[in-house]
């Protein structure tokens, strides 16, 4: 609906919802964002080399597969000595979100072409996702945005593997180092500014109860299609209420 | 790098690669409907609350307290970063 042709800009290929200042602003705010991209990377390149993988596999892989969620997983089962599927099957169950991550982007991309989207989709990580919906509740749309915080992301948590890598055990216990809370208090603080009032408040509380539930009892990384589904239904349940 | 190391990392960059690009996939193909409108105007919302939650939990109370202080900087002066540096500052000084 919203990828009309009438959002191209006439001369040139550049969509106007993709501008320059727009991916500036993604990379400069992303900045604050790289110190935990930083850590953690470091964390992953620290403890990777420490491990059974090489460390010259540490920076290939947060290069291609860069997420850290499948890759500490990943890290932590050829460690334990898993077998193929078992790596390829975690990986799955704990990349499900970003299916969910994607079905929240219709509209984004007005006028981009397809192969515009699907390289920038390539670095789609939990942080640029959230910033960008956040800056589209603010009222600015361009996904320029979104393409600037993916970059910034990507340098932090690359250079992070690097020096990690390099860096290898003299980081001295390495997990101190991955500032969880950070992106955790940018989310809270992204849902602040996203939440609409009476409406949103019982499908969102249902979404912490299940999450949390969810990861306490069943793990595996289940929370969030778990949370979502539950939210989604008391969502709609009031909605058809009301 | 050795073979078997190869061939995982190859698989977890499909597996990536996939996972990221099939939701926009496939949402971008569907038709409209009242019925999707209303999920998909819920999604966002609710995803990111699922992904945070357990999170927090794990920090326990002092989660909660940086969660709540957050939510609180952020309705007050808009500031994404300022609230951000306030959470780690908590959870910092309650460890």
């Amino acid at each position: 609906m919203s990828r009309d042709a009438a959002f191209v800009s006439p001369q040139a290929h550049i969509p106007a919802s993709c501008t320059l200042p727009a991916i500036r602003r993604g990379f400069r705010v992303t900045l604050s964002f790289d110190v935990g991209a930083l850590a953690c990377g470091a964390t992953f390149g620290a403890l990777a080399t420490s491990g059974d993988m090489s460390a010259i596999a540490s920076l290939p892989m947060s290069i291609f597969v860069y997420s850290g969620t499948a890759q500490m997983l990943a890290l932590d089962l050829i460690d334990s000595n898993a077998g193929v599927l078992v790596i390829w099957g975690g990986t799955l169950l704990v990349s499900l979100r970003y299916v969910l991550l994607g079905f929240t982007m219709r509209g984004w991309f007005p006028g981009w072409p397809r192969r515009l989207v699907f390289s920038a989709l390539y670095l789609n990580a939990d942080q640029s996702w959230a910033l960008m919906l956040g800056e589209r509740d603010s009222g600015r749309q361009d996904t320029g945005f979104f393409l600037g915080s993916n970059l910034a992301l990507f340098i932090g948590w690359t250079g992070g593997t690097a020096i990690g890598a390099l860096a290898g055990n003299h980081l001295g216990g390495p997990t101190a180092w991955c500032l969880h809370f950070a992106a955790s208090a940018a989310f809270i603080g992204i849902l602040a500014g996203m939440h609409r009032g009476r409406i949103d408040v019982l499908p969102w509380l249902t979404s912490v109860a299940v999450a949390i539930g969810t990861e306490r009892f069943i793990g595996g990384h289940w929370h969030v299609i778990a949370g979502v589904v539950a939210g989604i239904a008391v969502g709609m349940l009031q909605r058809n209420a009301a | 790098m050795d073979r078997l190391l190869l061939i995982t990392m190859l698989g977890m960059v499909i597996i990536l690669y996939v996972t990221r690009i099939s939701g926009y996939a496939l949402v971008r193909k569907m038709p409209a409907s009242p019925a999707l409108e209303r999920v998909l105007d819920q999604l966002p919302g609710v995803t990111l609350v699922a992904l945070v939650a357990p999170a927090v939990a794990q920090e326990g109370v002092a989660g909660l307290l940086a969660a709540v202080v957050v939510w609180l900087v952020v309705i007050r002066t808009n500031n994404i970063v300022l609230s951000m540096m306030t959470g780690v500052g908590i959870i910092a000084l309650l460890r």
